[in-house]
C-alpha cells in the first residue's frame, strides 16, 4: 500500500479514538473493581 | 501453564543489527502506536468486557458447557492477539523484529488455514524445525512413493509437540493426536474432492467460504472443550 497523507490521518484518528475509549473505560472500571488478570 | 508467544526465530532476531532493506510504508511511530493501542483495545476492552459479561464481573474463567468454551475461545483470541500485538508494537519501537502472531483466524475456512492465522509464530516454528525436517527424513528413508505415509507421521509428531507444548498431560497428548487426525482427514477429503468438477465450481467455493469458518469454529471449540479442564487446573 502506498503511503499517503490521507491514510496517515485516518490511522492517527483511529489511534486517538482507541486512546479515548481506553481512558474512558479505565476510568469507569477503576470505580467498579480491580482487574484480576487471566 | 500456557507457554505464550510470539515465538521468534534466531535468524529473524539477529536481523535487528542489520539496516532495513526497504523504508517503512508508514512512519514507524504510527505503526507502533497503532499496534499498541489495538493490542490494549483487544485485551483490556474487548476480552475483559466479554469476560465480565459472560462469566460475571471479577469471576474466574471457567467452562461448564460447550457454549462457555465457545465464549472462552473468543476471549482467548482477543486476550492472546491483544498482548501479541502489544509485543509487536514494543518490538517495533525498540528495533527488535517481532513476528506477527494472528491474522484474522476466525475467517479461516479450514483447520489447516486456521493454523496459518492463529499463533502463527508457533506454527512457523514447528513447521520449520519439526514437520519439514521429519518429512524430508522419511522421504529420504522410504522413498518418494511412500511420501504420503512420511507426511502423515511427521504431521502426527508435529501435532503431538504442539499439544504437549501447552502442558505435558494425557489430555493434551489426545488433543495433539486428535488435531493431527483432523488436519490429515481434512487434507485427504479436500484432495479427493478437488478432483471432481463440482468442487471447482464458483458456487461451491462461495459456500465453502461461508460454511468453512463455522466448521472451523465448531471443531476448534470442541477440541478446546476436551482440554478446558487442563487449562484451568
Amino acid at each position: 500500500m502506498k503511503p499517503s497523507f490521507r491514510r496517515e490521518c485516518l490511522i492517527c484518528l483511529w489511534i486517538s479514538l482507541k486512546i479515548v475509549v481506553l481512558i474512558l473505560l479505565v476510568r469507569i472500571r477503576s470505580t467498579e473493581f480491580v482487574y484480576q488478570g487471566f | 501453564m500456557i507457554v505464550s508467544g510470539p515465538v521468534n526465530r534466531y535468524d529473524e532476531h539477529i536481523r535487528m543489527d542489520l539496516p532495513p532493506k526497504t523504508p517503512p510504508i508508514q512512519p514507524i511511530w504510527l505503526s507502533v502506536l497503532n499496534n499498541i493501542t489495538t493490542g490494549f483495545l483487544y485485551k483490556f476492552v474487548v476480552a475483559e468486557y466479554l469476560r465480565d459479561y459472560w462469566f460475571g464481573p471479577g469471576m474466574p474463567l471457567r467452562s461448564e458447557g460447550w457454549l462457555d468454551t465457545a465464549i472462552l475461545f473468543i476471549y482467548i483470541f482477543f486476550d492472546f492477539a491483544g498482548y501479541s500485538r502489544i509485543a509487536l508494537g514494543l518490538g517495533q519501537a525498540l528495533g527488535v523484529p517481532t513476528p506477527e502472531n494472528f491474522k484474522a483466524p476466525f475467517r479461516a475456512a479450514s483447520l489447516a488455514d486456521f493454523f496459518t492465522r492463529w499463533h502463527m509464530s508457533l506454527g512457523t516454528f514447528v513447521q520449520r524445525n519439526l514437520y519439514t525436517p521429519l518429512q524430508l527424513h522419511f522421504v529420504r528413508r522410504w522413498g518418494v512413493k511412500r511420501a504420503a505415509y512420511g507426511s502423515a507421521i511427521a504431521l502426527g509428531f508435529a501435532w503431538i509437540f504442539v499439544g504437549l507444548w501447552h502442558r505435558i498431560s494425557l489430555m493434551f497428548l489426545v488433543y495433539g493426536l486428535g488435531m493431527a487426525a483432523l488436519v490429515w482427514s481434512e487434507k485427504y477429503v479436500r484432495d479427493r474432492a478437488l478432483k471432481r468438477a463440482w468442487a471447482r465450481k464458483k458456487i461451491t467455493i462461495v459456500i465453502a467460504r461461508i460454511l468453512g469458518p463455522i466448521y472451523v469454529f465448531v471443531v476448534m471449540t470442541t477440541m478446546i472443550h476436551l482440554v478446558v479442564g487442563e487449562i484451568f487446573r
